[in-house]
């Protein structure tokens, strides 16, 4: 299916019909999406071309729609362009390739399937809604560019890799799961971390409480490391084999957390 | 308006199922009336309005729980319609949707059980914005400076003037006491074990603030008992100290969510059910009322102004926990809470509701609530209903409960079902009889026109979630389980004279964070008022 937007003002949409299982069940012209806080049919808003295809493709800029896949569980998105905050928030299996940028609240509470973004990533990616014990569950998400605040906050389990830098506070409440960042990492990374890992490629700035434990070649890693190189990341021969510093904390919190520093 | 043919339960009539016309005129239930339109009730349940005795729905400490829970509203967003506001649920719902989903049940009047007097003007504010029930709230006042000073100082006539005042004050219906004495000794992280415990810094005894303000609430002539909350709350054994706080008055006293106070064991492991002592005790004393607190399964916010409880509560469950000390007068503390199946303690505590409520013989004396959002959502009250209604449908849930319940409670062994009859009692009738509402809780001539219909089916919990039709104060409201119409209910407050002595002006302007002049609470703030003169 090929949606293309028809719209050109900034209003936000709040489109969580944008999703292969729900356009394959749903009869499309019943489909309804705010615009602003009007209801509109989605087929107002796009022109819907080739249905009879479940993968989704999104011809044009829809940095203004947000929930794009959200809660989806298989087939695939492509947005050629922008993709608003919320895209695939608590989806559950399937993937979503972006070509420009995403928004805020990426894959936020996923658990599960796969979400690339070629730009860069707002804040919150894969973190808990506010209130929420628990962000990622499952998945994996690749950002080719930099992410904001607060990314993998409260991860359970899955994969973030930002292959850009992150802002601060990423892998906050952590309890799981692994971040890896081959750019450069913002403040307080891993504040209040409980359990997970945490991946910097390059020297980063550490909490206090965070407690230097041994300059080693994590066994686990190497395995890791080749197994992601399938998702196309920049993962060098010299990652797989090079020595890392191992920190556990957070000790504000149970301390089970670790940050890995590679050394080269 | 007539409502015609309808099956009615009227229990403060003595009127049991009978098949009955209805009158209606002016807001008010009337002898006869000339007006034209008819409700046909032929095959429908009759009662009236729903009157909650006790439940948490505006000021501080609930709009704290609203602030501290954003995962609770996310799962319950409630749109606008062309009649309703927007709002959200779940256990901590925005006032409007706290007003709109009590009317659907039937419900017409309730009461918030705990304010503390210097947020009353918060309360009173969301009070206006809570729609379609007429409210009422209770003042804190078993961990006041001037009640315990004054009962240290033996100064019985100057603290009967404070309660007064303070009702007027704070335009309040009742005298709320929360865990007495310990709440002022939390705020040095200290609590009292027993009614004969010395209050932090006073001389004077968590028995003597119960007995005190007992008596002045006799002697003001106020409409409602007492409302206590226990010492020891949730504390395994705590039943013994129940059945103390109840014998120690020969007045009027209402025992409040005292299933979380009949406890027995004496640790967590041996955690037992303290029902049937408590319920012996109830069936032998005719001064005592109280309402159940019964657990639901699933989500609840539990907040209430017993600080030191709130504190081990987080200590038990690790969860998110806010503290508040509120300066002279008392504090809080709100803690999201899980009640499991599973979960043995848990499962205790929702049979030991059930206990109480069918081991009470008096169904006068034994009203519904879940002291909500601390045991649940009181959306849940026809869920409680089917339970107390059909041995089948508890003994269902029961299965499906962690094995010890039925080592731990004598719940498998009782069949008491409730009827009808028996469900208007404890749901209305009694209620407004206990807070002393004349003209509520039955449909006899001169009642205010508060009135629940209801579609009987054979699922008990179904008949009641969603009233065919509510009237409130003589206008249908709630239409086939959906709000009809919007309508602002009265609140209520009571008159008991009382004056702003020199002396508690100039305590005031020493010691309090803000001027005398701010603290009382204008009319103003009430839109819809009615005053409740004393005997
Ligand atoms: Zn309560």
């Amino acid at each position: 299916m090929i949606l293309r937007p028809k719209f050109k003002a900034k209003m936000p949409i709040e489109a969580e019909c944008i999703s292969p299982d729900i356009l394959a069940e749903k009869r499309i012209e019943n489909l309804e999406v705010y615009h602003g806080n009007k209801r509109r049919k989605l087929s107002d808003l796009f022109e819907i071309l080739d249905v009879k295809t479940k993968d989704v493709r999104i011809e044009g800029d829809v940095g203004n729609v947000k929930y794009i896949g959200a809660k989806m569980r298989s087939g695939k998105i492509i947005i050629d362009g922008n993709a608003g905050m919320h895209l695939g928030s608590e989806m559950e299996g399937g993937e979503i390739f972006v070509e420009g940028d995403a928004g805020d609240w990426v894959g936020a509470e996923m658990r599960g399937g796969l979400i690339r973004i070629k730009g860069n990533a707002g804040n919150l990616v894969g973190a808990a809604y506010r209130g929420s014990k628990v962000g990622m569950r499952q998945g994996m998400i690749i950002v080719e560019g930099d992410a904001g605040h607060e990314i993998g906050e409260r991860m359970k389990r899955g994969i973030i890799a930002i292959l850009g830098d992150v802002a601060s506070f990423a892998g906050a409440h952590m309890k799981g799961g692994t971040i890896l960042c081959f750019g450069n990492m913002g403040e307080r990374t891993g504040a209040e971390m409980d359990r997970g890992t945490i991946i910097a490629f390059n020297p980063l700035q550490l909490l206090p409480t965070f407690h230097y434990n041994a300059t080693y070649n994590p066994v686990f890693l190497r395995f890791c490391l080749r197994e992601l190189r399938k998702y196309d990341l920049p993962i060098a021969d010299e990652h797989i084999t090079g020595r890392y510093e191992r920190y556990n904390g957070d000790l504000t919190e149970l301390g089970k957390g670790e940050i890995l520093v590679w050394k080269g | 308006m007539m409502i015609k043919n309808g099956t009615v339960y009227d229990p403060l009539n003595g009127i049991d199922g009978e098949r009955m016309d209805i009158f209606v005129e002016n807001g008010k239930i009337v002898e006869e009336s000339k007006e034209k339109e008819v409700i046909d009730a032929s095959g429908l349940m009759v009662m009236p309005g729903g009157v909650d005795i006790h439940s948490h729905i505006a000021g501080s400490k609930i709009n704290i729980g609203r602030l501290l829970r954003p995962e609770d509203h996310r799962k319950d967003v409630v749109p606008r319609t062309e009649i309703t506001r927007s709002g959200v649920g779940y256990t901590v719902p925005t006032t409007f949707v706290t007003g709109y989903r009590y009317a659907e049940l039937g419900y017409t009047t309730v009461a918030e059980a705990a304010v503390p007097p210097i947020g009353a003007r918060h309360v009173h504010e969301e009070f206006a914005d809570t729609p379609m029930i007429d409210k009422m709230m209770f003042p804190l006042m078993g961990n006041n400076y001037f009640v315990l000073k004054y009962i240290e100082e033996d100064e019985f006539e100057k603290l009967k003037n404070f309660v007064a005042f303070l009702l007027n004050a704070t335009k309040g219906y009742a005298i709320k006491m929360v865990n007495p004495g310990g709440v002022e000794s939390w705020k040095w992280g200290k609590n009292v074990e027993s009614l004969d415990d010395k209050v932090e810094n006073y001389d004077v005894t968590p028995r003597e603030v119960i007995t005190n303000l007992a008596k002045v609430n006799e002697e003001l002539g106020l409409p409602h008992s007492v409302h206590v909350h226990c010492n020891n709350l949730g504390a395994p054994g705590n039943f013994e100290t129940t059945i103390e706080t109840m014998s120690a008055l020969r007045e009027r006293i209402h025992i409040t969510h005292i299933q979380f106070n009949s406890y027995a064991g004496e640790d967590w492991a041996s955690f037992a059910s303290g029902a049937p002592e408590v319920a012996n005790y109830i069936n032998k004393n005719e001064h005592v009322t109280c309402d159940v607190g019964q657990v639901v399964f699933g989500d609840a916010t539990t907040m209430t102004a017993d600080g030191p409880w709130q504190h081990t509560l987080y200590k038990l469950t690790g969860n998110k926990w806010v503290n508040s000390d509120v300066e002279m007068e008392t504090g809080a503390g709100i803690v999201p809470y899980v009640f499991r199946e599973r979960n043995l303690v848990n499962a205790i505590q929702w049979a030991i509701g059930l206990e109480l409520f069918l081991l009470i013989e008096d169904p006068w004396r034994v009203y519904l609530t879940t002291d909500h959002p601390n045991a649940g959502p009181f959306y849940h009250y026809p869920k409680v209903i089917s339970w107390l209604m059909s041995n089948e449908k508890r003994g269902e849930l029961l299965a499906k409960t962690h094995k010890g319940v039925s080592k731990m409670t004598t719940l498998s062994d009782i069949d008491r079902e409730y009827s009808l009859y028996e469900i208007a009692i404890i749901t209305r009738a009694a209620t407004a009889k206990a807070l002393g509402l004349r003209d509520k809780g039955h449909l006899g001539i001169g009642a205010d026109a508060d009135i629940a219909i209801y579609k009987l089916e054979d699922d008990f919990e179904r008949s009641f979630s969603r009233a065919k039709y509510v009237i409130k104060d003589g206008e249908i409201v709630v239409r086939d389980g959906k709000i009809a119409k919007g309508h602002l209910g009265r609140t209520f407050w009571v008159d008991a004279g009382g004056e702003a002595t020199d002396e508690i002006k100039e305590i005031f302007s020493e010691y309090y964070t803000l001027n005398f002049e701010n603290y009382p609470v204008q009319e103003e703030y009430l839109p819809r008022q009615e005053v409740i003169s004393c005997k």
